[in-house]
């Protein structure tokens, strides 16, 4: 096993024992930021690697969350089904969006202004939809005595705690995985500069297709834990505009393209989200965590541009080693983490600013290596 | 022996512009053809159009005996079409090396399998020891050595290069002749726009003069240089602007 496979399983296990000694509040906090980091991981499939922008990850979430939550309450459908079923519920409509999107030939800023404008719709839809319960709301019945919560997938802080870690560590094994297959090799292609990946034989519609609908189901599944723990959905708080952008902000900051910045960035963002709201009222000043927001994305974009993960990863000594031949140490030995999907790979959208930079940070990484 | 790609009034336009226009040639299986003329010919339209890249606005282009013209370059990839981009386009975000493993991929969904391919590859175009390196660190011929080695990697039968030795230095285009004899050799038909004449005269069986678009000439390398309209449209510039 790599470091990185060791690291990633210190990391699980801390969180897997953290209960022992942790208060429900805590758990319900981290619980949260579980569910941000599976959006973001979700979100950065099709952004970070397959170079595809979406401003509208809330779709995904509410449908999600709306569909295990009614199937549940309405038809006793078990949220184990039902989550399969918002899976493929998410996964269609993303499929729906990127086909429309994707046949056109709409790219860029342009696919982004699409996906909001879908997102804004489902909002409008659900508003207006009293089968949902419109902009009054749907609500989960409080549990009964007799719950059983491995059944109902509905339980108390712990429960919720080790549904999601779980949920995400499945989501973020599934991403590794695909990430490193030929599938990710060819995503990055295709974000990089799609023409010249199809020169290539890169089957781009398919494969972001694949992306998008990967990215939507991971979401409605987090979207569908989401509405089984607060247990009251309204379509201004799962499929607004907000959330779509709350949830690209933790990606951007732990680091797009990375596999683990989505979860570092859920982890600072989401705590200091909470903080910042509750600062904000006790100051009474409205809209002071956005302003944290802002500060706090400035100071990455200035500290560390490719995120915080590889700025973390590379003083961790967690960048991957290149693979090399037998009798070519050497090379290793000088060698940049180029390959290493895991830590330093910028996506297409920044490769301009970075371009310049990438010299220094490459012998940054040399030297690093060094002392190691 | 056998063509194995076909254009038939070959035409493409732009709004008051006619890029390439009715151009016909067959190219036979298994040859080195250069596509040459001034700038502005039409030579990296056309290449566009075979590669599916452009659809053509007339005419018709069969690659071994099937109608292709439309078609996607993704689909025309596998079928065998390989093309480098004159104004080269490496993967930016991507190591040297993982540049040439999404060409090799084309072949082959394993990933070791791809990534050895790649590395052979890259030795033998002279970027082995810059594999490791982001390609967007790479000097201008150091990518145009990329893009042919990306090319190379889809396994083509028909790889089409686009003016890869342009900036070269003389023992970097010989290395690189030396791998384009090498692949012929394996049965790959190579079409290649080309400016540099040394190279064209080394290398090509066959020469086609594209000048405004249109198809002025073609034949032998021997028989080209002497051809009157070659010379006026095209060498005898040349000897003007070196
Ligand atoms: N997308 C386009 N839109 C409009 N005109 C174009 C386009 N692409 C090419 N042209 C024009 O078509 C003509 C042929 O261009 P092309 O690039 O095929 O020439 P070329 O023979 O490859 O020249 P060079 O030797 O300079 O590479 C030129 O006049 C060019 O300006
Ligand atoms: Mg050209």
């Amino acid at each position: 096993m790599s470091r990185q496979w060791w690291a990633a399983l210190v990391f699980v296990a801390a969180l897997a024992l953290l209960p022992l000694g942790a208060s429900d509040y805590l758990l319900s906090a981290l619980t949260l930021v579980f569910i941000a980091a599976l959006v973001g991981i979700a979100w950065n499939l099709m952004m970070g690697f397959a170079g595809q922008l979406s401003l509208g990850h809330a779709l995904y979430f509410g449908v999600g969350a709306y569909t295990v939550a009614i199937l549940a309450e309405r038809y006793g459908v078990t949220p184990w089904i039902g989550m399969g079923i918002a899976f493929a519920a998410g996964a269609a409509i993303a499929l729906l969006i990127g086909a429309l999107g994707f046949r056109f030939a709409v790219r860029g800023v342009y696919f982004a202004l699409l996906t909001i404008a879908f997102a804004e719709f489902g909002r409008i839809v659900f508003e207006h939809w009293s089968f949902v319960g419109g902009t009054g709301g749907f609500y989960l019945k409080a549990l009964s005595a007799t719950n059983v919560p491995l059944i109902s997938l509905r339980g108390g802080a712990r429960f919720n705690y080790y549904a999601l870690l779980v949920t995400l560590t499945f989501a973020w094994w599934l991403s590794v995985a695909v990430v490193r297959s030929a599938i990710g090799y060819r995503w990055r292609a295709i974000r990089d500069d799609e023409d010249a990946a199809r020169a290539l034989g890169v089957p781009a519609f398919r494969l972001k297709l694949l992306a998008v609908a990967l990215s939507g189901g991971l979401t409605a599944i987090a979207g569908g834990w989401s509405g089984l723990i607060g247990g009251s959905l309204f379509p201004d708080s799962v499929l607004g505009m907000r959330l779509s952008i709350d949830f690209i902000v933790a990606p951007i900051v732990g680091g797009i393209g990375t596999l683990f910045g989505p979860i570092l960035g859920a982890f600072i963002v989401v705590p200091l989200n909470e903080w910042s709201r509750e600062l904000a009222q006790a100051a009474g000043i409205n809209g002071l965590n956005l302003l944290i927001y802002g500060v706090l994305l400035m100071a990455v974009i200035i500290v560390a541009p490719q995120g915080g993960w590889p700025w973390i990863a590379r003083r961790l000594g967690l960048v991957e080693r290149v693979p090399c031949r037998p009798g070519e140490q050497a090379r290793n030995g000088v060698a940049i983490a180029a390959s290493d999907s895991t830590t330093g790979d910028t996506h297409g959208q920044t490769s301009g600013r970075t371009q310049g930079q990438t010299p220094s940070r490459a012998q940054g990484q040399t030297s690093d290596r060094a002392t190691q | 022996m056998s063509a194995i790609l076909q254009l038939k009034g070959v035409t493409r336009r732009y709004s008051g512009l006619v890029a390439v226009s009715d151009v016909s040639f067959d190219i036979e299986q298994g040859s080195i053809t250069a596509l040459i003329g001034p700038n502005g010919a039409g030579k990296t339209t056309t290449f566009g159009m075979i590669a599916g890249a452009i659809s053509p606005s007339a005419g018709s282009i069969h690659y071994e005996g099937v109608r292709i013209d439309g078609v996607a370059p993704e689909r025309l990839c596998a079928m065998g079409i390989a093309r480098t981009f004159q104004i080269v386009r490496p993967l930016q975000g991507m190591s040297v090396i993982d540049n040439v493993m999404i060409g090799a991929l084309n072949r082959t969904s394993n990933l070791k399998i791809a990534r050895s391919n790649a590395l052979d590859l890259l030795d033998r175009v002279g970027l082995g020891t810059k594999a490791f390196e982001m390609a967007s660190n790479l000097t201008l011929p150091d990518r145009k050595l990329l893009e042919t080695a990306k090319a190379l990697a889809t396994g083509p039968k028909l790889l089409m290069l686009d003016e890869v030795m342009a900036g070269l230095r003389p023992a970097e285009a010989d290395r690189v002749m030396d791998v384009l004899s090498a692949v012929r050799a394996e049965g790959v038909t190579i079409l290649l726009i080309e400016h540099v004449m040394r190279v064209v005269m080394a290398i090509a069986q066959h020469v086609i003069v594209l000048n405004h678009g249109e198809l002025i000439a073609r034949g032998t390398p021997s028989a080209i240089v002497t051809h009157p309209r070659v010379i006026e449209s095209y060498l005898g510039t040349k000897a003007i602007h070196p």
